[in-house]
C-alpha cells in the first residue's frame, strides 16, 4: 500500500493506494493518526483509487474516528467506488462519517456547507 | 498434513471466537491476525476475516451509540439548566415535578418511607411592598440559601414560583426526619434578613405530606403538603403542619 499525503490549507488529504489488508493496515492507522495530529482542519481521506478494504483497515478508519472526535477535528472520506462504498454502508460507518461523492465535496463539508448526516458522529 | 493444519487453525479459531463472545474484547486482536495471516488454510483465514468484520461492525454501532447518548446527555443538561430559578439558581418547577415523580417511583418500588416539605413565607408581600421589589428578590435569595443549609445533603430543594418553596426528602426513618427539617426551616428563616435596603422580618409556614402515609402518587403528595401548609397558615404562621385527613375537611368547611 502507498499513501499520497496532501496538505492544503486546513485540510489534509491521504490517498491509499491500491488497498488496506491486514498487512498494511497497522500502518494505515499510524498515518490516519499522524493526519488527525497535523491537521488544523480537517482530514479527508480520498477512497479514489481504493481497491480493497478489509476488517483491519475498517477498524483502523474507526480509531482515526474516535481520535478526530476527541481532537475536535473532522474525518471525511470521499470519492469511493461503489462497491467499496458498500462495505462502508454495511458496517454502519456511513451513520459515523460523512462520506461523500468527491473533494469539493469533502472541503463543503468541511466548511459546514454540506450537511453531514449524523451531527452526533462528528 | 493439510488437514491437520487446517483442524489445529480452526479449532483455535473457534476458541478465540468463544473468548469474543465470552467479553474478551482483547481477542479481538488475534482474529484479526489470523485474517491477515498468509501462512493459513484460505478457508481459515477468510472465516476469520469475516468474523473481524463481524466484530468491527460492533465496534462501529457501540461507537455510533456512545455518541448518540452523549449528545442526548447534552442536550439534556442543556435542557436542565433552562430550567433553573434564575433568581436563586434552584430548580425550577419542571424541574421539580420530574425529581418528584422520580423520588415516588424509587420510595415506592424500594417500600421506602419520602416526605415532601410545601414552604411558603409569611409577609413576604410586605418586603415587596415596603422595600420594593429588588429587596424582595434579594430576599428570596437569602430564603433559598438558608433552606439550603437546613435539608440533608440527599434533599431537593426547589423554587415553584413567587415565595413558594419546597423540599423533597427522598428517604426517610420517619415522619420525626422529615419535622425535624421542617422545624429548622422555621427557626432559620425566623431570623432578620438583612438587605441592602434595609431589614426585613419574615417567617414560614409549612406544609408536611407522607408517602405513603398520606399519598401514593407525586400528585396528591404534593397536594397534601399544600393542603397542610394552608392549615400552618390558618395556625397563626411560622409554624409546621403534618397532613390529616381531617384537616381537608376543615379547610374545605372553612371555605
Amino acid at each position: 500500500m502507498v499513501i499520497i499525503k496532501e496538505a492544503q490549507s486546513n485540510t489534509y488529504f491521504l490517498t491509499p493506494k491500491p488497498g488496506v489488508d491486514s498487512s498494511s493496515a497497522a500502518q494505515f492507522e499510524e498515518i490516519l493518526l499522524e493526519g488527525v495530529e497535523a491537521a488544523n482542519g480537517s482530514v479527508v481521506v480520498d477512497c479514489a483509487d481504493l481497491d480493497y478494504i478489509s476488517s483491519a483497515g475498517l477498524r483502523a478508519i474507526l480509531i482515526a474516528a474516535k481520535a478526530s472526535k476527541s481532537k475536535g477535528r473532522k474525518l471525511i472520506l470521499c470519492s469511493m467506488k461503489r462497491h467499496i462504498r458498500k462495505i462502508f454502508d454495511t458496517s454502519g460507518f456511513t451513520q459515523l462519517l460523512p462520506i461523500v461523492l468527491n473533494r469539493d465535496d469533502a472541503i463543503a463539508t468541511q466548511n459546514g456547507f454540506l450537511s453531514s448526516p449524523v451531527r452526533a458522529a462528528i | 498434513m493439510a488437514s491437520r493444519q487446517l483442524e489445529n487453525s480452526l479449532k483455535k479459531l473457534i476458541t478465540l471466537a468463544n473468548e469474543v463472545t465470552a467479553g474478551h474484547w482483547s481477542e479481538v486482536e488475534q482474529v484479526l491476525a489470523m485474517a491477515g495471516d498468509r501462512g493459513l488454510p484460505p478457508q481459515v483465514s477468510e472465516l476469520a476475516e469475516a468474523l473481524s468484520m463481524l466484530v468491527v461492525q460492533v465496534e462501529a454501532r457501540q461507537y455510533h451509540l456512545s455518541c448518540i447518548i452523549a449528545d442526548l446527555e447534552r442536550t439534556q443538561s442543556e435542557l436542565e439548566r433552562a430550567n433553573y430559578d434564575n433568581l436563586t439558581g434552584l430548580p425550577n418547577r419542571a424541574i421539580f415535578h420530574d425529581r418528584l415523580r422520580k423520588a415516588v417511583a424509587g420510595a415506592n418500588a424500594t417500600a421506602q418511607v419520602m416526605a415532601v416539605l410545601f414552604v411558603d413565607l409569611d409577609h413576604f408581600k410586605v418586603v415587596n411592598d415596603t422595600l420594593g421589589h429588588r429587596a424582595g428578590d434579594e430576599l428570596l435569595q437569602v430564603v433559598a440559601a438558608r433552606i439550603q443549609r437546613c435539608v440533608r445533603s440527599e434533599d431537593i430543594v426547589a423554587r415553584l414560583g413567587g415565595d413558594e418553596f419546597t423540599v423533597i426528602m427522598p428517604a426517610v426513618r420517619s415522619e420525626q426526619d422529615a419535622t425535624d427539617i421542617a422545624q429548622r426551616i422555621i427557626v432559620s428563616l425566623a431570623k432578620p434578613v438583612h438587605l441592602n435596603a434595609g431589614e426585613a422580618e419574615i417567617g414560614a409556614s409549612i406544609g408536611i405530606a407522607i408517602l405513603p402515609t398520606h399519598a401514593d402518587t407525586p400528585e396528591r403528595l404534593l397536594q397534601s403538603a399544600d393542603i397542610a401548609m394552608y392549615r400552618a397558615k390558618a395556625t397563626g404562621r411560622s409554624n409546621y403542619q403534618v397532613y390529616h385527613p381531617d384537616i381537608e375537611l376543615s379547610t374545605n368547611q372553612e371555605h
